[in-house]
């Protein structure tokens, strides 16, 4: 059977190939056919489309790059990049530092842990729209969140100002969107076989050199994948920075007036574009950055 | 056990969140957007028939409200009505494809711009004048209001059903004496710094721009000139300065949406702005805002709007027979004066003193307002405003 040869194909010996078998290129073509129709048709053909609105001139007769020249020479348009950029990476950050230590706590199974866990996702089951609104209660200077902290904190001496600014931002989307990196960690880090651990242990090693030798590299992956969910979607966010943003519109907000509001396709687009291109590189260089920390810290 | 109570707590932490949170939709005046979505009127088992009902006027809000009335319509005509929420374009394009045959609609409610469309694009409506002995509560509409509407000659073909309005939405709590004019506001406005709310005129809700355009209708700008001419005007540079100026006193950053106008009326942070007299009280009375909110029209006029019903042309008789018929109800003295005290959608109906005059000390008379009520013209202006209104209404 060809499914059967492909599916358990072997090599033969390390680092040979292994055999082709008359037929498994038309398998393989038909098992990736869904998968690739599915790309064309719901990625590539949308992204087509918008590139193509992007250098369309309006009045629809020509190609022009006027909208790309118009943003990359526009200084507000950087500092909305920018903003998006900074948000997105702020909020990684803070999830990966939540993340880490949250989840060496709970693998201890501590009690209450399972209650932990399931609030953990909280903020998934409840649309972002209502979160938002209901975090800009829960934070406006007479909200009690907001009055707790500022009776707790040390340096405050009033309400303090989280409603309409960038640090509320981070911690709306660090609320939002760090489930993702803690729910990949907890799972990388529950997965380390605690005899390797041990062994560093019993090998004199410290608690900080077992965390840093031996446990952040071998959950990294899981971290890993976690922060670029996380980093993703608090690039892509909407609804928080429309109602809790204030005067800070990230990228998706100003696509969305320039589309929706002023029915200027060509400029919402071309932003769009701009913010995918941002969004990929700033991935690159995470991924290659963060595969080099993996390895050097199993070094 | 101790896994059930985890889950329970959990899920009433959600529900709680949710229900608190929830409910802020827009309703039917130009600062909301259109809901979509099928519900049948859920009524008990009629005899006489259905009609489907198609609503592009209205939000959210309205949707809940015609899910509470119209089983109570079903079982007192026997006739069952499916309740169709949509956009007005796309009702449009159903019925332009449906001009060689039937309908399949039997009743619209539409804004005055997707009406207007709807007659240019050569869609016909019945002549409910024509129709006045099955249709009696129909007297009880201006005669003017079947003949034209919104500038838009439409010859008895709809009725308004209701009417909304904008207005200067205050929280008597803070504010006791709200200003009669824009003159007066502007003035008075180191009163009231740093509580003057305001939509962004580059908002989705249209709210924002209307409250600037009033505004400078109220500063003595001309709208019925072009663009270009008001741009070479003293009147419009002088307002829109003026308007820099106000925008000072206001709270900022300005609000998004509506839900964050609300919220910030709720917290305390706003006390006065402009906005639908509708959607405000509305969802006032869902708990999203002060309950001692209230609404006041300048004389200069404010932005006043309406929402029309229609019977399709092209449908069989006894389709129409039972349309007029729900039509009737839904211009009967009940309903009307439910839409405005549950609504606060001005009726349609000449029939104010049915309403409890304790409505009208939350809101302005019809009869004060009346000639106090702008529509939405000069749509190049209107549009200039929204793509540079933000760069007056900053506050800096």
């Amino acid at each position: 059977m060809a499914a059967d040869r492909l599916l358990h194909r072997r090599p033969s010996r390390p680092g040979a190939s292994a055999a082709w078998y008359p037929g498994d290129r038309a398998l393989t073509a038909a098992l990736l056919a869904p998968a690739l129709g599915f790309l064309v048709l719901f990625f590539v053909y949308p992204i087509l489309i918008t590139f193509g609105t992007s250098i369309s001139s309006p009045e629809g007769t020509g190609v022009t790059i006027d909208e790309y020249t118009r943003i990359l020479s526009s200084p507000k348009d950087w500092g909305v990049i920018a903003l998006t950029l900074g948000l997105a990476v702020g909020t990684t950050v803070l999830s990966v530092l939540l993340a880490i230590p949250l989840a060496l706590i709970l693998r201890r199974r501590i009690r209450g842990h399972r209650a932990l866990r399931l609030l953990i996702l909280a903020p998934l089951m409840i649309l972002a729209l209502v979160s938002a609104l209901g975090l800009l209660i829960l934070w406006d200077r007479n909200g009690w969140l907001n009055l707790l902290f500022s009776r707790l904190l040390p340096f405050s001496d009033g309400p303090l100002s989280i409603d309409y600014t960038i640090p509320g931002l981070l911690i709306f989307y660090t609320w939002l969107y760090s489930p993702f990196t803690i729910l990949t960690t907890l799972s990388a880090i529950e997965g380390i076989d605690p005899n390797v651990e041990e062994a560093a242990r019993v090998s004199g090693a410290a608690p900080w050199r077992v965390f840093r030798s031996v446990t952040l590299p071998l959950a990294w992956p899981g971290i890993r994948a976690g922060s670029v969910l996380t980093f993703l979607l608090a690039f892509g966010a909407f609804s928080v920075p429309l109602i809790a943003g204030g005067n800070n519109r990230p990228l998706p907000v100003l696509i969305y007036t320039e589309a929706a509001v002023f029915q200027n396709f060509e400029r919402g687009s071309a932003l769009a574009m701009v913010m995918a291109v941002v969004a990929l590189a700033a991935i690159a260089i995470y991924i290659r950055f963060s595969s080099t920390t993996g390895r050097g810290s199993r070094s | 056990m101790r896994k059930l109570m985890t889950v329970c707590a959990l899920a009433a932490f959600v529900a709680a969140a949710c229900s608190s949170l929830g409910a802020s939709q827009p309703a039917g005046s130009p600062g909301a957007s259109t809901g979509a979505g099928t519900s049948s009127s859920g009524g008990p088992p009629v005899s006489g028939g259905s009609i489907t009902f198609a609503d592009t006027a209205g939000g959210a809000n309205f949707q809940k409200f015609f899910g509470s009335i119209l089983p109570g319509a079903s079982t007192e005509l026997g006739i069952e009505i499916k309740y169709v929420p949509g956009a007005g374009a796309e009702l449009q394009t159903r019925l332009e494809a449906q001009k060689g045959g039937d309908a399949d609609v039997d009743l619209v409610l539409l804004k005055p711009d997707v009406l207007g469309n709807m007659l240019k694009a050569g869609l016909a409506f019945e002549p409910l004048t024509d129709h006045a002995a099955q249709i009696p509560n129909l007297a009880f509409i201006e005669p003017s209001d079947l003949k034209e509407a919104f500038g838009l000659q439409t010859n008895g073909q709809a009725t308004p059903f209701f009417r909304d309005q904008f207005g200067i939405l205050f929280d008597s709590a803070k504010i006791a004496n709200p200003p009669k004019s824009w003159q007066e506001f502007f003035d008075r406005r180191a009163e009231w710094e740093g509580h003057i709310g305001m939509i962004r005129p580059d908002a989705k809700s249209g709210g924002g721009r209307l409250m600037l355009r009033d505004f400078l209708i109220g500063a003595g700008v001309d709208f019925s000139k072009s663009l270009a001419d008001l741009q070479a005007s003293a009147e419009w540079k002088d307002g829109l300065e003026k308007f820099r100026q106000f925008a000072t006193a206001m709270y900022q950053p300005l609000a998004s949406e509506p839900t964050v106008l609300f919220q910030q009326f709720k917290n305390g942070d706003v006390w006065i702005s402009e906005y639908a007299i509708d959607f405000t009280l509305w969802s006032r009375d869902q708990g999203l805002l002060p309950e001692t909110m209230k609404a006041a029209v300048f004389d200069s006029g404010m932005y006043g709007g309406a929402a029309f019903l229609a019977v399709p042309a092209n449908l069989p008789a006894d389709r129409k027979e039972r349309a007029y018929r729900v039509l009737d109800w839904l211009l009967s003295e009940k309903t009307q004066v439910r839409m405005q005290t549950e609504m606060w959608e001005y009726m349609a109906i000449n029939k104010f003193d049915a309403v409890p005059a304790a409505t009208w000390e939350t809101i302005p008379h019809w009869d004060d307002i009346k000639g106090k009520r702008i529509p939405l013209t000069n749509l190049e202006a209107f549009n200039w405003l929204k793509e540079n209104g933000m760069t007056y209404a900053e506050g800096s």
